[in-house]
This record gives C-alpha cells, sequence and structure tokens, in this order.
C-alpha cells in the first residue's frame, strides 16, 4: 500500500523532494487566507495542510473495495446464490457497481480538496 | 474444415468496412493546427473529452483478445478464470491516486511517453531507457495476440482456409485485416482508433447483452448452467472448481488480481490513451466510470461456463478452449448475429492493436530516435519517424504470428505483464517523491526482470516445458502467487536498500525538471501557462 500514503500529498510534505533547491514559485505561502472552507487548517496562515479529512476520506473510499477483492475467503462459497448464480460470482459482480460508487465519492471529495487549496493559494496569491 | 458461414461473414465484411473508412475519415476529426506534431498524431491533441476518452480507454484495455482469453480460461479452469473481475475493480482504485499527477506532470513538460517522465525527473537517460524498452517489448506480443484474436473469429467463420490450403490463401483475411488498420493508423494516428472505438465499444455491449440474456434462455436458465458446470468439474476437479479448492489458489487468486491491476497502467497504450485527454478531471471521472467496463468483463467471463454447458468442444480432446466463444455465438445465435458478435470480436482487435502501435512508436522516437540517434530532431522529424515505426510495429506482430507459434506469443504476453510491472517503482513513486535514487531504480528494476524472467522459465505445464504459466512459489510466504508480483517486491526491496546506500555516500543525482506544483496543475492554471501548446489553441 504504497500508493496511499502518497494519496496524502507526499510531495508536499517530503521536504527533500525539492533537493536542488529551487524555491517554487507557484505554492506561494502567504499568510492571508480569506477562504479557509472548512479544511479546519490548522497552522496559523499556512496554506492547506497536505493531509486533510477529505484525502483520508478518499484515500478510505478508494481502499475499501481493494480490501474486499483481496480478502478471498470472505466470497470463497457457493451460497447463498442468488438466481442460481453461485455467491463467488455474484458477489464479485455486485463489487463492480459498488467501486464505482467509491471512486465517485473520492472524486468529489478529491474535488472538493483541491479547490480548496486552489483558493488558498489565488488568495495568498493576490 | 468446415463450411463458409456466408451470413455471417457478409456482415462481419460490411462492419469491417464501414470502420475502415471511419478510419481513414477520422483524420480530418477534430483537426488541430499543427499536423506535424507528435501531439497532434500520437496523442490526438491531448483534447479528448470525458466521453471520447472513455470509450478510447475502453476500446483500448479491452482486446479482443480479453473477449477470447478470459472466457477460455473460465471454460477450463472455472473460479481461477474470474480474477479478471477483482483485476480490473482494483486497477481503478489504484490509479485514481497517480493518473491525475502524471496527466499534470505530461502535460506542464510536454511528455508524451512514460519515458518521457522518467526522463525529466530523474535526469536519467539509461533509466529512461530502460523503462521506453520494457514498454516496447512488453506492447509487441500484445498486439501479436490481437492477430490471434481475429484468426480465431476467422476460423470459426470457415475462411481460415483447411489445413492444406497454402499458407498464403489461408492467411489472406488476415493480411487484408492488417493492411487497412496499418494504413489508416499511419494516416489518421490516434483519432482513428478514437472514432472507431465507439464503434466497437458500442457493438461490444450489444453483443454481450444479447449474449448474458438470449443465450441463458435457450440454455435453460442461469440455475441450469451453473448445475452443468458444476457437475463439470465435479467429474474433473484437477481442471478447476466452481470455487477455489486450495489455499495456493486463493494466493495466486489474489496476487494475479493485484499484480495485473498495478501493471494495467503502466503498459504504453494505457498511458497514451490517459495522457490524450484534455483535463485532469477528465482523468478522475474515467476512473469512476471505467467499472461499467469490468461489469462487461465479468458478464463475458460468464460466457465460459455457457460455453461448458452448451456442450461446446465436449469430446474433443485437442479442442483449444480460445474457440469456445467464439464457437458459442456460431452454434446459438442466427447467422448475422453471429457476424455482429464477430465483428465486434474483429474491430475490439483493431482499435487496441492501432493504440498500442502508436504507443510503441511514440517510445520508440522520443526515448530511442530523439533521445539517442538524433537529438537535433524537429517536432515533424519525430512524427514521420513515428508513423514508419508504427508501420514496422505491426508487421513485426504480423510475422511474429505467421512465423511462430501461438503459444508463444501467449507466454510472451504473460510475460508482457510480468516485465511491465517492473517499471512501477520508477514511474509511480516517481510521481510523488524524488527519494529514489535513479541507480537503484535501475538495480531494481533488473534484479525484477531477471528474477521473474527466470522464474517464469522454470514453469512447465502439458503443453509446454518452460513459461507454462504465470504462479510461483512466494519466497517467505510458501504459497503460490504471482510471479510478477514477487519480482516487484524484489524491484523495490532493492530499490529501497540501494537508495539508502547510495544516498549515505551521498551520490550523485542527476537534475529534476519538475517542480511540486507540476504534478496538481490543472488545465488552465497557471503552470500551463509556459507549457509547450501544440495543441489547438482556440
Amino acid at each position: 500500500m504504497v500508493l496511499l500514503g502518497g494519496l496524502a500529498g507526499a510531495q508536499d510534505v517530503l521536504p527533500g523532494c525539492g533537493a536542488d533547491g529551487e524555491p517554487s514559485g507557484a505554492e506561494p505561502k502567504m499568510p492571508s487566507d480569506p477562504d479557509p472552507t472548512d479544511t479546519g487548517a490548522p497552522g496559523p496562515g499556512a496554506a492547506v495542510p497536505a493531509v486533510t479529512p477529505e484525502r483520508v476520506l478518499a484515500a478510505l473510499a478508494l481502499l475499501v473495495p481493494i480490501v474486499a477483492m483481496l480478502w478471498v475467503p470472505s466470497y470463497n462459497k457457493n451460497d447463498p446464490a442468488l438466481a442460481g448464480i453461485p455467491f463467488f460470482y455474484w458477489y464479485q459482480l455486485l463489487w463492480v457497481p459498488a467501486s464505482a460508487v467509491f471512486t465517485v465519492a473520492a472524486y468529489l471529495l478529491i474535488n472538493r480538496d483541491e479547490k480548496a487549496r486552489k483558493a488558498a493559494r489565488n488568495g495568498g496569491a493576490r | 474444415m468446415k463450411d463458409v458461414n456466408v451470413p455471417a461473414l457478409v456482415v462481419f465484411v460490411l462492419f469491417f468496412a464501414l470502420v475502415t473508412v471511419m478510419g481513414f475519415l477520422a483524420s480530418r476529426w477534430r483537426r488541430a493546427g499543427d499536423a506535424a506534431h507528435l501531439d497532434e498524431w500520437g496523442l490526438g491533441g491531448r483534447s479528448f473529452g470525458t466521453w471520447v476518452t472513455w470509450f478510447l480507454l475502453g476500446g483500448d484495455l479491452y482486446t479482443a483478445y480479453t473477449f477470447i482469453a478470459v472466457p477460455a480460461l473460465v471454460y477450463a479452469t472455472g473460479a481461477g478464470g474470474f480474477f479478471a473481475v477483482p483485476y480490473t475493480i482494483i486497477a481503478y482504485l489504484l490509479v485514481f491516486l497517480f493518473l491525475p499527477r502524471l496527466w499534470s506532470v505530461s502535460r506542464v513538460h510536454g511528455y508524451v511517453t512514460p519515458a518521457d517522465f522518467v526522463r525529466g525527473r530523474y535526469g536519467s537517460r539509461p533509466l529512461s531507457l530502460v523503462i521506453a524498452l520494457t514498454g516496447i517489448l512488453a506492447t509487441m506480443p500484445y498486439i501479436a495476440l490481437q492477430l490471434v484474436g481475429i484468426q480465431a473469429v476467422l476460423d470459426v467463420l470457415g475462411v481460415g482456409g483447411g489445413e492444406n490450403a497454402n499458407w498464403f490463401v489461408k492467411d489472406l483475411p488476415l493480411f487484408i485485416a492488417f493492411g487497412v488498420l496499418a494504413a489508416y493508423t499511419y494516416s489518421s494516428g490516434l483519432r482513428a482508433p478514437a472514432l472507431i472505438a465507439f464503434v466497437k465499444d458500442a457493438l461490444v455491449y450489444i453483443v454481450i447483452i444479447v449474449a448474458v440474456i438470449y443465450i441463458p434462455i435457450r440454455l435453460g436458465g442461469y440455475g441450469h448452467i451453473f448445475d452443468t458446470v458444476s457437475e463439470h468439474f465435479k467429474q474433473a476437479p484437477k481442471a478447476g472448481g466452481m470455487t477455489l479448492t486450495d489455499d495456493n489458489k486463493k494466493w495466486t487468486y489474489a496476487t494475479l488480481g493485484l499484480g495485473s491491476a498495478m501493471a494495467l497502467f503502466m503498459y504504453p497504450h494505457s498511458v497514451t490513451g490517459v495522457l490524450a485527454s484534455k483535463s485532469r478531471n477528465t482523468v478522475r471521472r474515467n476512473m469512476a466510470i471505467m467499472p461499467a467496463y469490468s461489469l462487461m468483463l465479468g458478464l463475458l467471463a460468464l460466457l465460459g461456463f455457457m460455453a461448458l454447458a452448451a456442450g461446446i468442444g465436449k469430446g474433443d480432446k485437442g479442442f483449444n478452449p480460445q474457440l469456445s466463444v467464439p464457437q458459442l455465438f456460431a452454434n446459438m445465435f442466427p447467422d448475422w448475429f453471429t457476424g455482429v458478435a464477430f465483428a465486434a470480436i474483429g474491430i475490439g482487435a483493431l482499435v487496441p492493436a492501432a493504440i498500442m502501435s502508436i504507443a510503441a512508436a511514440n517510445l520508440f522516437t522520443r526515448n530511442v530516435y530523439k533521445e539517442w540517434l538524433k537529438p537535433a530532431a524537429t517536432s515533424a522529424d519525430e512524427t514521420r519517424v513515428a508513423k514508419l515505426v508504427s508501420l514496422l510495429v505491426k508487421v513485426g506482430a504480423l510475422v511474429f504470428v505467421l512465423g511462430m507459434d501461438k503459444q508463444a506469443a501467449i507466454n510472451l504476453q504473460l510475460l508482457g505483464g510480468l516485465w511491465i510491472l517492473q517499471t512501477f517503482v520508477a514511474i509511480v513513486a516517481g510521481l510523488f517523491t524524488r527519494w529514489f535514487h535513479h541507480w537503484a531504480l535501475f538495480a531494481g528494476w533488473a534484479a525484477g526482470m531477471v528474477y521473474g524472467t527466470w522464474q517464469a522459465y522454470n514453469i512447465s505445464n502439458p503443453k509446454t516445458t518452460h513459461f507454462g504459466g504465470n504462479a510461483a512459489e512466494i519466497p517467505g510466504i510458501g504459497h503460490l502467487g504471482y510471479i510478477g508480483l514477487t519480482a516487484f517486491a524484489l524491484n523495490l526491496v532493492v530499490a529501497v536498500a540501494l537508495t539508502l546506500v547510495l544516498r549515505a555516500v551521498k551520490a550523485p543525482v542527476g537534475p529534476d525538471e519538475t517542480r511540486p506544483a507540476d504534478y496538481s496543475a490543472e488545465a488552465g492554471d497557471d503552470e500551463l501557462k509556459n507549457a509547450p501548446e501544440p495543441v489547438a489553441a482556440h
């Protein structure tokens, strides 16, 4: 699950990332943040932090179907059958639309998060 | 062999003619300013919106070979073949995390291939080269398998020629199909498969929906189908079962699902489909709507059981499971609809084959030709070379299919998945952190490639002595698991360990041309103001 840590914006938290210096002008850390929205940014004047409730929830939403699918013993059985189709098959097929629902949830959460970030950035830049 | 199925053949040929015309007209579709730029030919001008991308990716990822091979595996082994469902579920969830970042950084810096990104991020030419070569190597047999898919359909249609027909007559239809494909890919680039994908996906959906309703009615309902199949596997428990019968099978099922999911978007043709979309959110939205195809794939897998229940290949010892679904369609559907179904599979081969050859051509042009052979190449040079390489790649695939055993193509495709997975650490980790050292990534890649290939070489099955499967014992766990994933774990461990060492001795690092903000840039953002703007800048 290397990746899931990544969702929390590893790039933003790892100081070593821009190893060769070069301060990027694109992430100005300006104090005034006129619209902290609902991200509950704790740091005074900091831009939106790397770990926000939205990002954590989105990661969880993506993780649930993955765990469900990798947990093979939970569905490796014939009963209960549905309309003659053994459990093994209809259960996994059911997870297809379910995973889409979880992905939509993650999409909405991330969208909200990115809007907040953008607002914070623009607010700081101007 | 059998007689030619004339009505089916006529319908098949009509659809083929239709998509051929579309393929050539596609060069005028959404045409943008500079046709000589590689972004135009190789990425459709990076202009595709949510729906075009959805059709394109669906047409790209769900290939004719998938339609043939997934049900064939279910037909032969039962539950084990159903791993395709968790595989595609996991794939979109995983890539939701990193594809938007790949899109953004590629858009800011004008990257066309994943190897371009690796070059920019790590400043390492050798690392970028091996990523590109791995991509080309993994893609070639995949293209060849699309031909195998067309051949299966032609065989059942009865136009494959008899055993005593000479090779030219036998393979003439294949030559025609691929000649036409090569011509319109050459002239229209990625726009051709993008446009044809609409026809392909529509046909596939129609055929699958009809099949999962109509065939069970003829076979006496789902309950009856599963009872018959269950009885079949009771008679032949060695082949497989309705569920996974032991721990080895469960481990293999889960690791194959996860490993294949991780490999899916490392394939150059998948990345091409993603980079062709016009915005970061287009990519994200697609990850939420792609599961519609997974549902179709799941239903398709059930066709393997229907073929068993219908007695396809029963009593025929040498029956090739790959023919089970085409034969099922031919037996169950009226002739004209068999033609529609076969057209779906045939066109289902053309779309991915076109995108794969474009992706391989992009890799060669950007990461071998421009990087190593002719650094001064202009955009027009790049486009010209890419077009020629796309032809060469297809000819190569054709020679491969005609000259070599089909089993070899299947083995190589298994290896292709394993190989492409070894590019995961360099690409995906690179999207989030610059912590890894490029020499360590190179060593990890080499370790994964060698270990995986060696393990696969040692697997035998009743048909072949080497490369006979994709599961081997996982060291330390003791159960059978997907070799690709084990090799990936080794790759990661080597990369981490060596990075620690190299950082400790302060080994030199290459320049990183990317900035943190590049990874979250969206269309319309400031970061894109200075980005290469080959796109139709309306």
